[in-house]
C-alpha cells in the first residue's frame, strides 16, 4: 500500500493527473507460501540463538549468533565465554556482513590457461587438486600448505593431512604477529610462549607499544580489564601511561602518554631498572639474581639513556619508582622494532625486578598467538618455491599478496608453482592469483573449534546453511584424501564426524559424569569447554639476559621520517577491509572513513608546508604510496603512521581502491634474533604531490568550544565529593510527563568508555541503519544512530582526546517533540522519545530543534546490495526516503522484554532488556533500564557524584545520564 | 493629473491591456522556460529524494525555507501599502495599490509552494492540514509549523478578497469595452457592478472593512513565520525580537519588490502621468523608515548576543561575522540598513536608475537576510562535533529560479489581463467632467 | 482561477483514491490454488483454528499449515476428493502451495496474534465467522482506524510504538 500510494501522489505531485490513474490499478496478490514440511525448533518470527566462536582475529571471542527463519542477523558475545565475557569489538560484529558478502566466491573456480575464470563443480574442483597431490604425493615436501592460525582440531586435521600426502612445509601465517614476545620469553624464562596478562590486578600498567585495547593479541578480553582496573574503589583509581611515538586509541585512553622515540623502548626500560635496583625498589629477588641483573644494567642510566630516548631522565626516575611502588604493576611490549626482542627482553625483566612475573605476567596458559610460524618461516617458503621445490601450494584463509612486504617477489615466485589452490571465500589479492579457488564457508556456516588458550577450548557450529556452493577446508580436505587412497589414516567421510571423534577425547579427559551425546550437546549449548588457565612458575634465565642491547637499525635515510605502520583498530590487518559497516564506522581518532592517512606531526607539516588532506608521497627504499595527509600532535616529530587494512587491489566492492597500503613501504628483512617482520624499521620521505586529497570525515569541530559535553572530574575533587551535588530545578514549559510502568533510562559512564565505536557497529547490525558511502557522508548524511565523539582539550602538539557516545537522550523534555506538526515524535508514557516513520512527512524541523543532533534524515532510499539484505533485523522497519530516524533504545528489544514479562505475568527484570549498544560494549561503559525502579543498576548509577546530563542548562532533562571521566593526571613517583 | 480626464484615463490604463506585442511574448516564453525547468528539478527531487537537494546535517533547512520566509516578506508590501495607506487616506495610494496588491497575491502563490517543496516526503504534504486523520490523530497545534500553514492561508484569502473587491469597478470599465468571452470574465468578475450610488455605499463599506481587516494580517503573518525560528532553542533562532524583526523585514523587502516592479510597468506601459515620480519618492521614504528599523534590529540582535552572556549565542554571532558564511552576511548589513539610507539624498530618491538599482540590492540584502538566519543557526548549533556547512545544488537553485519565474509568469498574466492601476481611484482624484458647449471635457 | 480548478481536481483524486484504498481493504475473496473450505473443516468438522495455524497463540504470525499437516488427515481423509487430489499433487511434486493472502498489514506495521488472543480475543473477532466461509474474504479493513477503535473500546494501549517501530 505504501509504496503504491507513494508512488500515485509522486505522479500527482508533478501533475500528471492521468498519470495518477494509472497508480490505480489494484494490488498484485501478496503470497502465502508455508512449509511443505516445517522445520522442528524454529518458530516463525522468534529467533533461535547459537553458541560458536568469533574467527575474525586469533582472540578467540565466544559468539552467539541470533538466526530467524534460517538466517543469521546479529552476533552478540557469548556471556558464558571466559575470554570475552558477552562482549564483541566492532570487527566481531561485522562479521555477518563477511557471511552475507555481496563479494563472496560463490562456488569453486578454475584459471583456464589463458588466464580466465571458470566455474566448474566441486566435484570437479577435487579432481584437480587430487591429481596434483598424488602427483607430487610423497616426493620430498613438494606440497606447501599455509593456513592462518588454527588449533585444535582444525590444526591436527591439517597437519594429519599434510604428513599423509607427504607434503610440507607448513604455517600458520598470521599478518600481525608475536615472534619478538615469544622469542623474548624464551630466552628470558626459557618458556616460547605467550603468557596471560592479568591487567584488571594491575595498579599501574606501562603499554610500551602495545595497543591493547585495539589490536594486540585480545583486545575485547583487554578492554574489559583495563575498563575494571580503571574503576574508582576506595577513593583509589589505578593508573596507565603509554610509551611509544604514536598516540593509539590506546593511548588516547592513558593518563600520560611518553613519546619515546622510536625503537628506543629498550633503553627507557633498562634505565628504569637500573633505577629500581639503584634505589633498591626491587621486590621478591634473590640476592645473585639482583647482583647479576645490576651489573648488566649498571650503565643505562637515566642521564644517558634519557636523551637517547628523547624524555628527561628525571621523568625517567619518576615513571620508574611509580613501577616499583605500585603493587602489583605491569608493563607490556610488542617489540615491533628491529630490536624488538631486546625490547621485550628488558620489558620482562622490567616485570620480573618488581615481581610481576608470576601475578601479572602468568606463564603457562600458552596463549594461541604463540603458535603462529615466524616471519621467517614464510621467507624461506618463498625460497624454496622459488628454487622450484614447491609443486602446490595451498593457501586457506590467508592473504600474504596484501600483508607481506616483499609482495611482488613472492608473486614472481609462485610462478615456479604448477598449482595454487586457494580456500578463501573472498576474491582477495592471493584468490586473484590462484589456479584453482575452492571456497570456504565462513565461520558463521561451518564447524570447526578454537582454543584461544590453554583450557578455553571453544566448539565452533554453523548458524545457518551455507549461503552458497562453497564446502569447508576440513571436507575438502578429507574428500581429497579419500580420492587420494589415504582413507585408512584419514577414514572420517566429513569433517562433522571428525570433529566429533577429536571431541571424545576432551569428553575423556574431563572425565565428566554425563555420557557424551549430553557433553557435546552441553559444550555445543555454552559454545565450549572452559577452564581457568594453568598457571606455571618460571625462572629468570641470568645468562640470558647478560647481552648486548641492540639500538633500532632503520634502512633509508638518516634524516628521513620513521614510518610507523600499524594494524587498523577497523580492519586489523586488511581482513575486515570489505566490510562497508567498518568501512563506514569513523576512525576513533580521526573520525575520517571509506580511507587511510597518513598521520603527520604539525611542526613536521609547517616545515614540509603540508596542509590537511594535501596528497603525500611517502617514499622508501622498498616502495612508494600515495595518502593524504592528517596533521595531528599524535605522533612525535620525526615519525609518520599509517594504519594498514586498507588500500586493496582486490577484494570486493567496499575494499578495492580505498586508501593505500603501507606494509610494501617496509624494507622487509626479519628481525634478526626472533625471525618476526620488522615493523618499525624504514624511513620514508615525505613529498607533497601537489594535489589535495578530499577526506570523508564525520567530525565538525574536536575543539570543546566552552560547551562541556565531555565532563571531567580531577582524582581530588572527586575525593572531595561523596555524594551528588542537589541541581537547581529549572521550570518546565509543558506539564511535565507521566512513566506509570517505566521510566527507560541510560547512565554512560566516561571513565570507562574507549572510544572503540564496538556499540555503533552493534547498532548498525540491530537497527538496519543504512551504509551511505564516502561522498555521503563527506555531505554529513550518515546515518549512524550512535556516534562515538571526540573531544581534544589539549594543545596542537600534545592531544588531549576524551570521547562520548552520543546518542538520542530521550528527553523528558524534549524540543523534538512540540516542532513536528504531524505527531511523528512524540514522548511515550515509558519515558521513551518515539519517531514513527510512517507518519514523518520530513519537515526535519526536529532535527534542527534537537541540541544533540542525534537525529539522521533519509535522503535517499537505503539500498542493501544482495545477499546483505538478508542480514536486515525483521524487528525493525526499514526506512524508506524522506523520514527522519534516531535512536528508538532498541524499543524492539523493549517491547520483546515487556511481552515475555506479560506472558509469565511477571515484572520486566533488571537487565532484562539491553540495547544493541549496552549488549557488546567490550568495558560495559553503557548501563540501560527503569529509572522509576529503584532497585536497578541504572538508577543507582544515575545518582553517583559523578553524574551528569550534556547541555544540562537547556533543560530537556534527558534519560540518558553520564558520569564524568576521571583524570588523576600524570603518573607520580 | 489635473490635465487628464476622465475618458483619456480609461484610454491610458486600459491600452495597457491591449493584446500583447512580440516582445510580451518572448518575454512570457523565456519565463515558462525558467519555470518548466524549476518544475523538472522538483520532480527529479521527488524522484531521488532530498538527497539531490544541498541540504544535509545539521543544515537541514536552507534555500527553501529562505524563498519561503522571502516571498511572504515581498507578500507584504501589497496589503501595507493598500490597507494600511487606504485607512489613512493617504492619496498617492491610488496609483500604486493594485499593482502591490497583485504582488501580494502572487507572491503568496509562490510561499506557499516553498513549504511543500521542501518536505522529505511531499506527497503527503495534506497531512499538515488540520482534519481529524487516520485513527483521529489531529495536526500537532504546539507545532508553529502548523500555525504557518493557518497564518499564510489566512492571509491569502484575504489579501485575494481584498484585490478582486477593488478590482469590481474596474472590472466593470472593462467590461462595457470588451466582448465575447472576454466580456463573460470581465462580466463575473465586475459581479453586475453599474456604479449606482448604492452599490458604491455597499462597496466602500467592504472595501473598508476588508482594509481593516487586512492590516493586522501584515503583522501576524510575519509574527508568525518568525516564530518557526523563535520558538526553537537554536542559537540565532531563539530570539524575542524576531517578529517585530521580521515584520520591519518584510515590509522593507515588499516596498523594495514593488519599486523594483513599479518602474519598468510605468516604462512599458506609458504610465508616467499615473505612476509619478512623487509616487516612487514616497516609497523611498519608506523603506529609509523600514531601513532603519531593520538596521536596528541587528543592532539588537548583536547587544542580546552580547548582553545575554551566552556562549553558544555569542559564538555564533561571532561565527555569522567571521565564518564561512561572513559575504552573506555582510551584503545584507552593506544592502539593508546601509545603501537605503541613500535615500535621504533628495537626488537619489527621484532618480528612476538609483531608486531601481538600490531596490534590487534591498531585495539581494533581504533574500541574504533570510539565508544568513537559517543556515548560519544551524551549521553552528550546540555540538561541535557536528557543525557542518550547506552549499546548494543545481536542484536548489533550479527551483529557487522557477519560483521568481512562477512569480513573474502570473505577474505577466496580471499586466495584461487587469488594469495596473486602479481606474477609479485615479479618477477619483480628478475633477468630475463638466458638460460645456464644445461637448464633454 | 486555473489553480482553483487545478486544486480541485487533486483534491478529487485524492478522495476518489481513498476511497478506493478503503474498497481494496476490503478485499473480496481471492481464488485460492486449491479450494480449501473452512466451512466444512472448521464449521462442519469442528476442527479448532489453531489445530492448523499452530503459532497463533505462541507468535507474531498465526502460521499457515504446512503440506504434511495437510497431509496428516488426507492420506486417508477425502482422499478421493478432487481437490485433496491437487494438494497430493503438490506434495508428491514437492511443490510448495502458494496461498494467496487475504488479510495483510504494511511492513511498518508489528501486529502479533498472542498477545491478541491472550487477552481473550477469539480468531472470529478480526478474521469473522470463518467458519462459516466456503471460500474466506475479509470482513473487517483492519486498517489503523479498526485498530485504533478497538484498542480505545478496551483500554488497551494506543502507544504508536506498540505497533509501529
Amino acid at each position: 500500500m505504501e509504496l503504491k500510494r507513494r508512488d500515485f501522489l509522486k505522479l500527482l505531485g508533478v501533475g500528471g493527473a492521468t498519470a495518477a490513474i494509472s497508480g490505480c490499478t489494484p494490488d498484485a496478490p501478496e503470497k502465502l507460501i508455508p512449509y511443505l514440511i516445517p522445520a522442528e525448533e524454529t518458530v516463525p518470527g522468534q529467533a533461535t540463538w547459537y553458541a560458536t566462536v568469533c574467527r575474525e582475529c586469533p582472540a578467540g571471542c565466544g559468539m552467539l549468533v541470533k538466526t530467524m527463519e534460517g538466517r543469521a542477523i546479529k552476533v552478540e558475545g557469548n556471556p558464558l565465554h571466559p575470554v570475552n565475557q558477552g562482549k564483541l569489538c566492532a570487527r566481531g560484529q561485522a562479521s555477518v556482513q563477511g557471511l552475507y558478502n555481496p563479494d563472496r566466491i560463490t562456488q569453486p573456480v578454475k584459471r583456464g590457461t589463458d588466464g580466465s575464470l571458470q566455474s566448474i563443480s566441486w566435484k570437479d574442483a577435487e579432481a584437480v587438486l587430487a591429481t596434483q597431490i598424488s602427483k607430487f604425493k610423497g616426493n620430498g615436501n613438494r606440497i606447501a600448505f599455509v593456513t592462518p592460525l588454527l588449533t585444535g582440531s582444525q590444526d591436527r586435521l591439517v597437519e594429519m593431512w599434510l604428513k599423509a600426502v607427504g607434503g610440507g612445509p607448513r604455517l600458520r601465517y598470521e599478518a600481525v604477529s608475536y615472534e619478538s614476545l615469544r622469542e623474548a620469553n624464551r630466552l628470558a624464562f626459557g618458556a616460547a610462549e605467550i603468557p596471560y596478562y592479568d591487567i584488571e590486578r594491575a595498579r599501574l600498567i606501562f603499554s610500551f607499544g602495545a595497543d591493547f585495547l585495539e589490536t594486540w593479541l585480545s583486545p575485547v578480553e583487554f578492554a574489559r580489564q583495563f575498563a575494571s582496573m580503571r574503576t574508582y574503589r576506595d577513593a583509589r583509581i589505578a593508573r596507565f601511561a603509554y610509551i611509544g611515538p604514536r598516540l593509539s586509541l590506546t593511548a588516547a585512553n592513558s593518563d600520560e602518554w611518553v613519546a619515546v622515540q622510536p625503537g628506543t623502548e629498550v633503553f627507557l626500560a633498562l634505565s628504569m631498572i637500573q633505577v629500581i635496583l639503584a634505589e633498591d625498589l626491587a621486590t621478591g629477588l634473590p640476592q645473585t639474581e639482583t647482583q647479576d641483573l645490576h651489573g648488566c644494567v649498571a650503565d643505562f642510566t637515566p642521564e644517558s639513556m634519557g636523551e637517547k630516548c628523547g624524555i628527561s631522565a628525571d621523568k625517567i626516575r619518576v615513571l620508574a619508582r611509580a613501577f616499583a611502588r605500585a603493587r602489583p604493576s605491569l608493563a607490556i611490549a610488542d617489540g615491533k622494532s628491529s630490536n624488538g626482542t631486546d625490547t621485550c627482553i628488558a620489558i620482562n625483566l622490567l616485570n620480573y625486578v618488581v615481581g610481576n612475573v608470576g601475578s601479572t605476567v602468568r606463564f603457562g596458559s600458552n596463549g594461541a598467538a604463540g603458535r603462529v610460524s615466524s616471519y621467517e618461516d614464510f621467507l624461506k617458503l618463498i625460497d624454496e618455491i622459488e628454487r622450484g621445490e614447491i609443486a602446490v601450494l595451498l593457501l586457506a584463509g590467508v592473504n600474504p599478496l596484501f600483508s607481506l612486504p616483499d609482495a611482488k617477489r613472492f608473486q614472481d615466485a609462485l610462478k615456479k608453482v604448477s598449482l595454487i589452490a586457494s580456500f578463501s571465500s573472498f576474491p582477495d589479492e592471493t584468490a586473484a592469483v590462484s589456479h584453482l579457488v575452492l571456497p570456504d564457508h565462513t565461520f558463521l556456516e561451518s564447524w570447526g573449534d578454537y582454543e584461544p588458550r590453554e583450557g578455553v577450548r571453544c566448539l565452533q557450529q554453523p548458524a545457518m546453511m551455507p549461503l552458497y556452493n562453497t564446502k569447508s577446508l576440513g571436507d575438502v580436505l578429507l574428500s581429497v584424501a579419500s580420492q587420494v587412497g589415504l582413507q585408512k589414516t584419514l577414514p572420517w567421510e566429513n569433517f562433522y564426524s571428525y570433529l566429533r571423534d577429536e571431541w571424545q577425547k576432551i569428553y575423556r579427559e574431563q572425565k565428566a559424569q554425563e555420557d557424551f551425546e549430553t557433553f557435546w550437546a552441553r559444550a555445543l549449548q555454552k559454545g565450549g569447554v572452559f577452564q581457568p588457565p594453568p598457571s606455571r612458575a618460571v625462572r629468570l634465565d641470568t645468562k640470558a639476559i647478560k647481552r648486548r642491547y641492540e639500538p633500532p637499525v632503520f634502512a633509508g635515510r638518516e634524516d628521513d621520517f620513521t614510518l610507523i605502520p600499524h594494524p587498523s583498530a577497523n580492519f586489523y590487518d586488511g581482513r575486515m577491509a570489505n566490510r562497508p559497516w567498518l568501512q563506514e564506522l569513523p576512525d576513533a581518532l580521526t573520525q575520517i572513513v571509506w580511507d587511510s592517512w597518513v598521520d603527520i606531526n604539525p611542526r613536521d607539516a609547517e616545515r614540509l608546508g603540508i596542509n590537511e588532506a594535501d596528497l603525500l608521497v611517502l617514499q622508501s627504499p622498498s616502495g612508494r604510496i600515495h595518502v593524504p595527509a592528517h596533521v595531528t600532535g599524535g605522533v612525535r616529530a620525526g615519525t609518520v603512521a599509517v594504519a594498514v587494512g586498507q588500500g586493496h587491489t582486490a577484494f570486493g566492492r567496499y575494499a578495492v581502491g580505498r586508501g593505500a597500503n603501507p606494509i610494501p613501504l617496509l624494507q622487509g628483512a626479519p628481525e634478526k634474533i626472533s625471525g618476526g617482520l620488522v615493523w618499525v624499521g624504514t624511513r620514508v620521505t615525505v613529498t607533497r604531490s601537489g594535489e589535495k586529497f578530499p577526506l570523508a570525515t564525520t567530525l565538525g569541530s574536536d575543539r570543546p568550544n566552552e560547551r562541556r559535553i565531555v565532563q571531567t572530574i580531577t582524582l581530588g575533587a572527586l575525593q572531595q565529593q561523596s555524594e551528588a551535588k542537589p541541581k537547581p530545578e529549572l521550570l518546565p514549559m509543558y506539564p511535565e510527563h507521566l512513566h506509570p510502568k517505566h521510566r527507560w533510562g541510560m547512565v554512560i559512564d566516561l571513565n570507562a568508555c574507549i572510544g572503540c565505536g564496538a556499540c555503533v557497529a552493534a547498532c548498525s547490525s540491530e537497527n538496519n541503519i543504512a551504509i551511505v558511502g564516502k561522498d555521503e557522508v563527506g555531505k554529513g548524511r550518515e546515518m549512524s544512530w550512535i556516534r562515538i565523539e571526540r573531544f581534544d582539550e589539549g594543545k596542537t602538539d600534545r592531544p588531549d582526546q576524551h570521547f562520548i557516545p552520543m546518542l538520542c537522550q530521550h528527553c523528558d523534555n524534549a524540543p523534538c517533540e512540540p516542532v513536528c506538526p504531524v505527531y511523528a515524535t512524540y514522548h511515550n508514557p515509558e519515558g521513551l522519545n518515539v519517531q514513527v516513520y510512517n507518519r514523518c512527512v520530513g519537515t526535519r524541523y526536529c532535527s534542527n530543534n534537537c541540541p544533540y543532533k542525534v537525529r539522521r534524515f533519509n535522503w535517499f532510499t537505503a539500498k542493501w546490495p544482495e545477499p546483505l539484505n538478508l542480514q536486515l533485523n525483521p524487528d525493525v522497519t526499514v526506512r524508506e526516503m524522506g523520514v527522519m530516524e534516531k535512536c528508538s533504545f532498541c524499543v524492539q528489544r523493549i517491547r520483546a522484554g515487556e511481552l515475555a514479562a506479560k506472558e509469565a505475568d511477571r515484572q520486566v527484570r533488571d537487565g532484562e532488556v539491553v540495547p544493541a549498544c549496552a549488549q557488546t560494549c567490550p568495558t560495559s561503559a553503557i548501563v540501560f533500564g527503569d529509572l522509576d525502579d529503584r532497585e536497578s543498576e541504572v538508577a543507582k548509577l544515575a545518582k553517583d557524584p559523578r553524574g551528569y546530563h550534556v547541555l544540562e542548562e537547556l533543560n530537556t532533562k534527558p534519560a540518558v545520564t553520564y558520569l564524568k571521566k576521571i583524570k588523576p593526571g600524570p603518573v607520580e613517583g | 493629473m489635473s490635465q487628464l480626464t476622465y475618458s483619456q484615463v480609461d484610454h491610458d490604463i486600459l491600452s495597457a491591456m491591449k493584446s500583447p506585442g512580440r516582445r510580451y511574448y518572448l518575454l512570457l516564453l523565456a519565463d515558462v522556460l525558467v519555470l518548466a525547468w524549476g518544475i523538472y528539478a522538483w520532480r527529479y527531487q521527488i524522484v531521488h529524494g532530498l538527497g539531490v537537494s544541498g541540504l544535509t546535517h545539521p543544515v537541514m533547512w536552507a534555500i527553501y525555507i529562505t524563498n519561503f520566509v522571502f516571498w511572504v516578506g515581498i507578500a507584504h508590501s501589497g496589503t501595507l501599502i493598500s490597507a494600511i495607506l487606504y485607512l489613512f487616506r493617504v492619496r498617492w495610494r491610488a496609483g500604486i495599490y493594485r499593482t502591490a496588491e497583485a504582488v501580494t497575491v502572487f507572491a503568496l502563490f509562490t510561499a506557499g509552494l516553498f513549504p511543500i517543496i521542501h518536505l522529505g516526503r511531499p506527497w503527503f504534504f495534506y497531512w499538515l492540514l488540520p482534519y481529524p486523520q487516520v485513527g483521529g490523530l489531529w495536526v500537532n497545534f504546539r507545532s508553529p509549523l502548523v500555525w504557518d500553514v493557518f497564518a499564510v492561508m489566512t492571509y491569502m484569502i484575504i489579501s485575494m478578497l481584498f484585490f478582486f473587491t477593488g478590482l469590481v469597478p474596474d472590472m466593470a470599465v472593462v467590461r462595457n469595452r470588451t466582448s465575447g468571452w472576454r466580456h463573460k470574465i470581465y462580466a463575473f468578475m465586475a459581479q453586475g457592478w453599474q456604479g449606482s450610488d448604492r452599490q458604491w455605499r455597499h462597496y466602500k463599506a467592504a472595501y473598508l472593512f476588508l482594509a481593516a481587516l487586512a492590516t493586522p494580517l501584515v503583522i501576524s503573518v510575519h509574527s508568525v513565520v518568525s516564530w518557526d525560528f523563535a520558538q526553537t532553542i537554536v542559537p540565532g533562532w531563539h530570539s524575542t525580537i524576531f517578529a517585530p524583526y521580521f515584520v520591519a523585514g518584510a515590509i522593507h523587502s515588499g516596498l523594495a519588490m514593488v519599486i523594483t516592479l513599479l518602474i519598468p510597468l510605468r516604462k512599458v506601459f506609458r504610465l508616467d502621468a499615473y505612476l509619478t515620480q512623487g509616487h516612487l519618492e514616497y516609497l523611498a521614504k519608506l523603506i529609509i523608515l523600514t531601513g532603519l528599523i531593520v538596521g536596528y534590529s541587528y543592532m539588537v540582535e548583536t547587544y542580546i548576543a552580547w548582553y545575554s552572556n551566552n556562549i553558544p549565542e555569542w559564538q555564533h554571532f561571532t561565527y555569522q561575522i567571521t565564518g564561512e558564511y561572513a559575504v552573506p552576511f555582510w551584503i545584507m548589513i552593506l544592502f539593508n540598513s546601509l545603501v537605503p539610507l541613500l535615500f535621504f539624498l533628495k537626488p537619489i530618491r527621484t532618480s528612476t536608475p538609483w531608486l531601481f538599482g538600490i531596490a534590487i540590492l534591498i531585495n539581494i540584502g533581504m533574500w541574504m537576510e533570510r539565508f544568513v538566519i537559517i543556515v548560519t543557526s544551524l551549521a553552528h548549533e550546540y555540538d561541535p562535533n557536528s557543525w557542518g556547512l550547506y552549499f546548494p545544488t543545481w536542484v536548489d537553485i533550479s527551483i529557487t529560479a522557477g519560483s521568481f519565474a512562477w512569480f513573474f509568469f502570473w505577474l505577466l498574466l496580471f499586466a495584461k489581463f487587469l488594469p495596473v492601476v486602479s481606474i477609479v481611484e485615479v479618477k477619483e482624484e480628478l475633477p468630475p467632467p463638466v458638460v460645456t458647449k464644445e461637448g464633454v471635457t | 482561477m486555473k489553480w482553483l480548478a487545478g486544486l480541485g481536481l487533486f483534491v478529487l483524486l485524492l478522495l476518489a483514491y481513498e476511497v478506493r484504498v478503503a474498497v481494496s481493504r476490503k478485499a473480496s475473496a481471492p481464488v485460492q490454488p486449491i479450494a480449501f473450505n473452512h466451512k466444512i473443516h472448521a464449521g462442519d468438522y469442528h476442527i479448532a483454528c489453531e489445530y492448523c495455524h499452530i503459532y497463533a497463540r505462541r507468535a507474531a504470525v498465526a502460521g499457515i499449515p504446512s503440506a504434511q499437516r495437510c497431509m496428516g488427515c488426507h492420506k486417508i481423509t477425502a482422499a478421493g476428493n478432487s481437490e485433496v487430489q491437487k494438494l497430493r499433487g503438490y506434495w508428491e511434486r514437492k511443490e510448495p502451495l502458494q496461498w494467496i493472502r487475504v488479510t495483510s498489514m504494511p511492513d511498518y506495521v508489528y501486529f502479533e496474534h498472542w498477545p491478541h488472543l491472550r487477552s481473550g480475543l477469539t480468531c472470529q473477532t478480526c478474521h469473522g465467522a470463518v467458519e462459516t466461509m466456503e471460500q474466506v474474504r475479509k470482513v473487517r479493513t483492519l486498517d489503523m482506524n479498526d485498530c485504533v477503535a478497538c484498542h480505545r473500546e478496551r483500554q488497551a494501549s494506543i502507544d504508536c510504538v506498540i505497533c509501529h517501530r
